[in-house]
């Protein structure tokens, strides 16, 4: 029924033989029928670029792991396991690497790429979570909304238990706690405090890395004890491997598109990576660095080809993070002639790309997750993009800012004062969100776009003149 | 009554008193009130505590202010806090050395970070962790030396243990007597209104601690010795985010208008927290970290947090109340997230029903806030 589909999403003839009844299943629970796959068609054709593989190989890993998730409980998995986002994605992999019998996935991540940005129909899932606790109105994050909400309509299982990091955002622990009464679902919390000293932007005082080690080692243990595994400290090494190695590529995949002019490929179809890559399950772990490098292949033969998505000389900004719902806000700033060479949440800082000291898995993340950054303060975020947009040389900041997101969204303000103060480049902050398009929408937000393109162009102008 | 008159007078002339211990060379020490930040250690070094984030609250423009430096969906109070400094137009707020922020959530934390950003006020933080785990502890305990280093640099007085042992003991008493006090209230006919105790209970923060234990000595003498013949009036628990010096709108109507009586409270800003007190034997800054820590009941953001939710409960028992008021400031989400699931846990506990009221500091709320309280405290008072 949905061969057309699925081979658009890069099936072969033979894995829809053997996957169409499992994903048939999969959508009727997700509530999906002939007119939602009509438009995932439409929309494939229209936002993504599917003459690429790299591309067609993402669509077909996320909705194989959405049909995983839908069916998991069905399907006998006996510990289900749901990470969150934001995730320390290390300790994510440890959990999808840990054994056969653990089913380890971020539901809200797979229900923002598929029901969102492929099928456009992620709003009844919000819904669902505002009316079960996470109300309308009062800046509740989508993605929690999500979260619950796929539980709620039957979309996901209830887990077994939740791990949460639960120091750069508040309402993501709280949620699972809901979810705990709701659904007596267990909570593993990964505590840390983001208390860094304003003049300490990247500097990490060792008590931090020592706390936050700690933390990391009690969870571990704590997990061990509720899935009845053991993990060696060998195989979380493989799992801190296994989560790095695409994410390298995708390092490599920015220098390339640092230099490149014109832009390559669309960040459209590179969030497409980026989301499979930093909300990490089995599937993505095997087979996520080969995807990676079918896109890194694919876009240097363009690179050599002089293939662009946007014209030659386009202003260059910089972006904060991809689109998880919907993916017509990233087209649309392409389409008004600016070329986005990196999406800073992915961007590896150079205070990151030094060699940790430490040795032990526990402390390796923990000193990686506070060096960060993001993770660190408002100062550090100030720092990791003052730095990122240098590093990449852009024109401008086009800052879509979560306004429900509090750790992001109180310091927008900051963040554009400083960039613009120290770096006089123009920063356009918009509210907004990646994971919910209700409160605003492509059209309303491309006036504004428009505009700061063309102030992009005037300023490029004007100095190529001088 | 003569204590009351007392606590007028020192609240009236303390500003004056604090220029004039900062003209002789005293530090005054700003801090959040969210109960994290141990006076005693200020104390010690013969600076004087501040609550930054306490003198005022309830009005709306510092709020609107606020808008032209961060984005709305933080916290009403702690937006409030960028306002009044601002505005300028609370002297408290240029008086202080140090500003100290114990970073419980994300709230608390923009307004240390708009501080840092746009004033020249040296800010000081130091983590709550969100669990009571001993690595929590001990994490805690580092901030607390951190802050303690930092007092002792910024005064140049060495915080012994004869001295912090006698600013325990000073601190120690205020909260028996706070407690105590507190408890009089479990009687049928309360000695005093919950705006009068709310209102003692800020000063404390304010006003010389010395003075404030020998206010709060007679005031218990007085008010063991006061007889009321009032019939029963609804009792009330009032339980919420924070409470900040100034925003007394729900006491108002539930007191005034209503016909109620708040009996009991808890917050987790604004309020002086006095159910535990700080031991004297062993370590003393493990003390302080036992009791504004690990004895203290966690807010909403704590992780789980139904610590808090049971202590609500034995409080509903404890003080014999006839409804919960849920007073929250808009957009802090861990709130808003529990008081989708306490209501229940409230009833099936207790047989109690609760009414949530949020507010944005916003004058135009009183209306409507009105018509909630009154028809609230109707039905507990049929049932």
């Amino acid at each position: 029924m949905y061969s057309q589909f699925l081979q658009s999403c890069g099936f072969e003839a033979e894995e829809i033989r053997k996957e169409s009844s499992r994903i048939d299943r999969a959508f009727h629970i997700a509530g999906l029928g002939p007119e939602d796959i009509e438009r995932a068609q439409w929309r494939i054709r229209k936002y993504f670029d599917t003459t690429l593989l790299g591309v067609r190989q993402s669509l077909k890993i996320w909705l194989k792991r959405f049909t995983d998730l839908v069916l998991a409980r069905e399907e006998g998995r006996k510990i289900i396991v749901y990470p969150s986002w934001p995730p320390e994605p290390r300790i994510v992999s440890m959990v999808a690497m840990a054994s056969e019998d653990v089913f380890c996935e971020t539901p809200e991540i797979v229900m923002d790429v598929v029901l969102g940005q492929i099928f456009d129909k992620i709003n009844p899932v919000l819904e669902a979570g505002e009316e079960h606790g996470l109300p309308p109105g009062l800046a509740m994050c989508a993605l929690n909304q999500a979260r619950l909400g796929g539980i709620v309509k039957g979309v996901v299982p209830v887990p077994d238990m939740t791990i949460t990091t639960s120091f750069f955002c508040d309402q993501t622990p709280k949620t699972d706690e809901l979810l705990h009464e709701l659904y007596g679902v267990r909570n593993i919390f990964l505590d840390n405090c983001m208390d860094a000293a304003w003049d300490e932007p990247v500097e990490v005082a060792p008590r931090c890395v020592s706390y936050f080690a700690a933390e990391i080692r009690r969870v571990i243990k704590e997990f061990e004890e509720a899935a009845g595994v053991t993990l060696s400290e060998e195989r979380l090494r493989e799992a801190r491997a296994a989560y790095a190695r695409p994410i390298f590529v995708y390092q490599e995949i920015m220098q390339m598109l640092k230099e490149a002019d014109p832009q390559p490929i669309s960040q459209v179809d590179l969030g497409l990576l980026y989301w499979l890559i930093q909300a990490p399950e089995q599937k993505s772990l095997k087979e996520g660095l080969a995807i990676s490098n079918n896109f890194a292949r694919e876009i240097k033969a363009r690179i050599e080809s002089g293939y662009g998505v946007v014209a030659k000389g386009a202003p260059k900004i910089a972006w904060f993070c991809h689109h998880a719902t919907d993916p017509g806000v990233m087209r649309m700033v392409e389409q008004t002639g600016l070329a986005i060479p990196v999406t800073a949440v992915i961007w590896t800082p150079p205070w990151l790309r030094i060699k940790s000291e430490f040795t032990t898995f526990a402390e390796r993340v923990a000193d990686q997750t506070v060096r960060g950054g993001i993770n660190r303060s408002t100062k550090g975020i100030i720092e990791f993009f003052k730095r990122c947009c240098k590093e990449f040389n852009v024109d401008g900041f086009l800052y879509l800012y979560f306004f429900s997101c509090r750790p992001i969204c109180f310091s927008a303000l900051m963040v554009k004062k400083a960039i613009e103060k120290e770096l006089g480049i123009p920063v356009l902050a918009l509210e907004g969100d990646v994971w919910d398009t209700r409160s605003y929408s492509v059209e309303a937000l491309k006036t504004r776009v428009e505009t700061f393109a063309e102030l992009l162009r005037s300023r490029k102008l004007l100095e190529a003149r001088r | 009554m003569q204590a009351r008159e007392k606590l007028s007078a020192h609240l009236r002339s303390r500003i004056i008193e604090l220029s004039e211990l900062k003209r002789e060379g005293r530090k005054v020490i700003g801090y959040l009130p969210g109960g994290y930040m141990p006076e005693e250690l200020v104390y010690a070094c013969e600076a004087v505590p501040v609550p930054v984030g306490l003198f005022r609250g309830g009005e709306h423009e510092p709020v609107l202010v606020a808008g032209a430096y961060l984005p709305r969906w933080i916290d009403t109070f702690c937006r409030a806090q960028i306002g009044y400094k601002v505005l300028k137009e609370e002297p408290l707020y240029d008086l202080i050395d140090l500003l100290v922020v114990p970073i419980t959530d994300n709230n608390v934390r923009a307004i240390a970070d708009c501080w840092n950003f746009y004033t020249d006020v040296e800010v000081l933080r130091y983590g709550v962790p969100h669990a009571k785990t001993e690595n929590g502890f001990r994490y805690y305990l580092e901030g607390l030396h951190l802050l303690k280093q930092k007092l002792e640099k910024l005064t140049g007085t060495k915080i012994t243990d004869s001295r912090l042992k006698d600013a325990i003991r000073l601190c120690n008493e205020e909260r028996r007597l706070f407690q105590e006090i507190s408890l009089m209230r479990k009687a049928k006919c309360p000695p005093l209104t919950g705006r009068e105790f709310v209102e003692l209970n800020h000063a404390s923060f304010l006003i010389d601690k010395g003075a404030m234990v020998e206010i709060l000595r007679s005031l218990c003498s007085e008010l063991s010795q006061q007889e009321s013949s009032r019939p029963r009036q609804p009792r009330i628990l009032l339980t919420g985010s924070t409470l900040a010096l100034g925003d007394y709108k729900v006491y108002d109507l539930v007191e005034n208008t209503g016909g109620a009586i708040v009996v009991a409270e808890e917050f987790a800003e604004g309020m002086r927290h006095f159910s535990a007190e700080v031991s004297l034997d062993g370590d003393l800054m493990e003390a302080l970290a036992d009791c504004y820590f690990r004895r203290r009941i966690p807010p909403a953001w704590f992780r789980p947090a139904r610590e808090r939710l049971d202590y609500l409960i034995r409080l509903s028992r404890e003080f014999d109340v006839d409804g919960v008021i849920w007073y929250q400031l808009m957009y802090r989400d861990s709130y808003d997230i529990e008081s989708f699931y306490f209501p229940r846990i409230l009833k099936e506990e207790t047989g109690l029903s609760m009414l949530k009221i949020a507010s944005d500091y916003d004058a135009s709320e009183l209306g409507p806030f009105r018509t909630r309280i009154e028809t609230f405290i109707q039905i507990i008072r049929k049932n």
